[in-house]
């Protein structure tokens, strides 16, 4: 496993990461590194903290009370704890699990990011606006009613009108959380289809519960139980020759 | 990258503004307190002055213990411990010499200052503490006046709180005890009659009425609390006072009785409000579980709903209290203002508050700082009410 | 087991008493509403409300009340809003919102009367406005603080936390979250806290007559005395002179009474409007 690794550029790398929801004790010990430019999966029965592992790389866990975290998380090896926490969420961006546009007009959602950032030219933020929907795959769908409400469209458009939002901070990491969760069949693929081609640009951090989609999108997977990181690898590797007897339980259906 | 370093600036800036600013609520509530603190313990503590103070009127020109004073308006203050006063002036052409002696020890007023008897009928004293010297002049209202002070001593607690008589301007009598009988009288007929109105109306916004009429009934309530005290006082005493009047054949119908009806309509609103959101907030297995067990609806609401919302209805109930001590202008308007014990529903009482909000306007010295006094007594009891609402919300987090 | 027709009788009387009760208190509302707009509207017209009390109007009391408004809404509502922000969007559960939240609670307990005596104390002696409009705004403005505060609590709960992450997840400032995601979020909370404010400004008596006073001219700025429509109901009930005293003293109580109608509808319309965009 460790020689896999090294062959490709760590984006990210998690150092003995523990956090804690004042005593309870929700990740433990956690090793990993996310390579440059590819799309790393976190799987795992509910519960078993990999939402809250996801939320640890943009310091989204720093809004909750009584949250905190040992080890060491880096960025392009610099320790996000460093990193200011508005700069780091720029450079890593974020994908919720429901939908959650601003009640707002679509083109205010997609420029909202860039101009808290003190972009003002109009010109650029067209710019920045055509080719963030564009690479959403939104924007032929909503090219002629940019200024309508945002909470106009469907659940589907709403979810890509979000990965459009994120991706117009220009960040290098993207972290989804559950994104298809709430849409129906029809949509999720579109969306998945979506994320392996930012998949060129971005690098990719998903959390799913569905086996089948890391499966079809990731290259790489994590099986998080119990707030351990049981298995860690290739993700043809890990759904085809599980270390684990609970990776394979669980791969399986059995728990979950 | 300089433009971050500005929007991290800005945000710690404001976040340092709101702290500061959301501080000013417990501010306020302190000096709240402090203020009306201060002033209303000050009776108690010490007497009004250290001295005897003497105010001329109409004399240019006077010595006082040998000291010479010209065109004095304010107080010329002697010592309690001085051996006597001597006053000397010009009185129509004549020097006059006015001579009294102290006593500091003297338990009475009367007894601190003694006067030579031919001086007696050239003094007034229409005010407790206060002596007028009136000197006879050819011209009416350019009499010559000289006003003796006499400090007031330290107010005993007791004879504040339970002395029967108040007579603050001539007499300096302090006692408040109609005025607490009359705001306790006052209150507690409101909540005789308001609260079971209130809890009836309540289990049926709350468990019989459709979404509909629940609605309408609750805007009607909404309304009932918005609409000013003024206004119920004036309706009272348009409306009540007369029909009061009639039916008691009483000489005037501003009375106990009328302060309670009015009171018990105003405490309507609150004790509505917080029952139905308590009442709405029992969890729906309760009734189904009463329901299944064979029990009618009514017997659910009265028997298993009510009980389970206790500490909500004792809240309001506890709120609704507090607002008929509080109630002032309503009161004001109709209850007649005589600081009395009441010895029939007819009668005219005055509330604490009612003392506070009739007297601050023209009262000084001592009687001020009195009635400051008595916002101490009503923040007292709010506080306590309070304090019984806060046990039961820790009491009720306790169960659930 | 209670024979059944005794049960039911019990049952009968029961709802009676309760359909009784909340009669009595609708007939109540009714009663006085009716009893106030049906002697007050015939004098009640645009020129009573314009022409000085010489003339037989209130336009000085209208003036007076709403500087009152005017000048306590000013200080209330920005504090109370920025309260509520702390509150709710940057401190939580520190032990500093603690004593916050219990100092609000019991400000919101305490008798109008005791403000009164408070702002006379502060305000009037002590900083020295006498009797004026801006004490009696300063005054009143602590008063209803309780009531923007609770009501913007409410309104920024309601809130989606997930409005808040998402535009934290872009890289905002807390500052510029709360500013374009959240404020705006809340405003018709905060529209509806302000109806409700006014509301309370506008009938309050007791306080304002120990800090704005009863002077009946026209008020130059709020640094003079004034009286407002309350009060001057107040004085005309006390000391009705003239006989048509009692005629105005009507009028303006219909005034006064239309003005709470007017509130409270709009209170409840603007609550609704906001329940309808955050249930989208």
């Amino acid at each position: 496993m460790e020689q896999i690794l090294q062959m490709t550029q760590e984006k990210i790398t998690i150092r003995d990461l523990n956090l804690f929801y004042g005593d309870f004790h929700a990740l433990k010990h956690i090793n990993m590194d996310i390579p440059n430019q590819e799309i790393t999966a976190l799987i795992g029965p509910s519960g078993c903290g990999k939402s809250t592992f996801i939320r640890v790389l943009n310091r989204m866990n720093d809004l909750i009370d009584g949250c905190s975290t040992t080890g060491a998380v880096t960025l392009d090896g610099t320790d996000i704890s460093r990193i200011d926490v508005t700069e780091l969420r720029t450079r890593v961006g974020m994908v919720f699990q429901n939908p959650n546009p601003f009640p707002m007009s679509i083109r205010h959602n997609v420029e909202y990011g860039p101009r808290m950032q003190g972009i003002r030219n109009r010109h650029r933020l067209s710019e920045i606006l055509e080719n963030s929907l564009i690479k959403a795959a939104l924007w032929d769908e909503v090219k002629d009613r940019l200024n309508k409400s945002a909470l106009s469209l469907s659940g589907g458009q709403q979810q890509r009108l979000c990965i459009a939002r994120a991706i117009a901070m220009e960040p290098e990491v993207i972290l989804m959380d559950e994104p298809t969760s709430a849409l129906d069949p029809i949509a999720t693929k579109k969306i998945e289809e979506l994320i392996r081609d930012l998949k060129q640009e971005y690098t990719i951090v998903i959390v799913t519960h569905s086996m089948s989609q890391a499966g079809r999108i990731s290259d790489r997977t994590a099986f998080f139980l119990l707030g351990e990181v049981k298995e860690y690898g290739r993700t043809a590797d890990l759904f085809e020759r599980p270390e684990h007897d609970e990776t394979q339980q669980y791969i399986q259906g059995h728990f979950g | 990258m300089r433009n971050r370093h500005r929007r991290i600036q800005i945000d710690s800036a404001v976040r340092i503004i709101f702290q500061a600013v959301s501080y000013l609520s417990v501010i306020a509530l302190i000096a709240m307190l402090g203020f009306v603190f201060y002033q209303g313990i000050r009776p108690f503590t010490a007497p009004t002055a250290d001295q005897i103070q003497i105010v001329p009127e109409h004399i240019p020109q006077l010595t006082v213990n040998g000291r010479m004073y010209e065109n004095r308006r304010s107080f010329i203050d002697i010592p309690m411990d001085a051996e006597g006063i001597t006053i000397e002036f010009e009185h129509q052409g004549e020097h006059l010499v006015v001579n009294a002696g102290i006593d500091p020890s003297g338990d009475t007023w009367e007894e601190i200052i003694t006067f030579p008897p031919e001086l007696h009928q050239y003094i007034t004293s229409p005010e407790a503490y206060m002596y007028t010297i009136i000197l006879p002049s050819a011209v009416a209202g350019l009499e010559q006046r000289i006003h003796i002070q006499i400090p007031e001593p330290r107010q005993q607690v007791s004879a504040f709180l339970l002395g029967s008589e108040w007579r603050p301007v001539y007499r300096k009598l302090y006692g408040i005890l109609p005025m607490i009988a009359a705001t306790l009288l006052t209150t507690a007929g409101a909540v005789l009659l308001g609260v079971p109105l209130a809890l009836l109306s309540s289990v049926l916004i709350a468990e019989f009425l459709g979404r509909r009429s629940a609605s309408l009934v609750r805007s009607a309530v909404d309304l009932l609390a918005g609409i000013p005290s003024v206004v119920y006082g004036f309706f009272g005493l348009m409306m009540l006072v007369p029909l009061i009047q009639r039916i008691f054949g009483s000489s005037s119908g501003s009375s106990l009785l009328a302060a309670v009806a009015v009171l018990s309509v105003m405490i309507l609103p609150t004790v509505i409000s917080i029952t139905v959101t308590s009442l709405k907030a029992v969890p729906a297995a309760y009734r189904e579980a009463s329901l299944a067990l064979g029990a009618t609806p009514l017997q659910t609401a009265w028997r298993v709903v009510f009980p389970a919302a206790r500490s909500g209805i004792t809240a309001s109930v506890i709120l609704g209290t507090a607002r008929a001590v509080g109630e002032t202008m309503a009161v004001m308007l109709v209850a007649g203002n005589s600081p009395q014990f009441p010895s029939s529903l007819t009668d005219s009482v005055r509330t604490m508050t009612a003392t506070i909000a009739l007297e601050m306007g023209y009262s000084s010295g001592r009687h001020n700082e009195l009635l400051f006094s008595i916002g101490i007594i009503l923040f007292v009891i709010i506080i306590a009410l309070n304090a019984i609402i806060m046990k039961l919300k820790t009491n009720m987090q306790e169960v659930s | 087991m209670k024979s059944h027709p005794i049960r039911r009788m019990k049952e009968g009387m029961l709802y009676t008493l309760m359909y009784a009760a909340t009669g009595i208190i609708l007939s109540a509302l009714v009663l006085i509403l009716g009893y106030i707009l049906y002697n007050g509207l015939g004098k009640l017209s645009i020129g009573f409300i314009f022409s000085s009390p010489q003339e037989g109007g209130i336009y000085p009391m209208v003036v007076t009340t709403a500087y009152v408004v005017i000048t306590a809404m000013a200080i209330a509502l920005p504090v109370g809003i920025i309260t509520a922000l702390y509150t709710t969007e940057y401190s939580r559960n520190s032990p500093g919102t603690r004593y916050i939240r219990l100092a609000i609670e019991t400000l919101a307990g305490i008798p109008s009367i005791l403000y009164g005596l408070f702002g006379l104390m502060l305000f009037s002696r002590v900083l020295g406005f006498g009797q004026s409009i801006i004490a009696g705004g300063l005054t009143l403005s602590i008063m209803i603080l309780p009531v923007i505060i609770r009501t913007t609590e409410e309104s920024l709960k309601a809130i989606p936390r997930s409005f808040r992450e998402g535009s934290l997840a872009l890289g905002t400032t807390q500052w510029q979250t709360v500013y374009r995601v959240v404020l705006p979020s809340a405003l018709p909370g905060i529209l509806t806290a302000s109806i409700l404010s006014i509301g309370r400004v506008v009938g309050e008596a007791a306080p304002v007559l120990l800090t704005v006073g009863i002077a009946r001219n026209l008020p130059r700025s709020i640094f003079q005395s004034g009286r407002t429509l309350t009060i001057h109901l107040y004085y005309l009930t006390k000391e009705a002179i003239r006989p048509d005293d009692f005629e105005i003293a009507f009028a303006a109580a219909a005034v006064l009474v239309l003005f709470i109608i007017v509130v409270n509808t709009a209170a409840r319309y603007t609550a609704a409007g906001y329940k309808k965009t955050m249930e989208r």
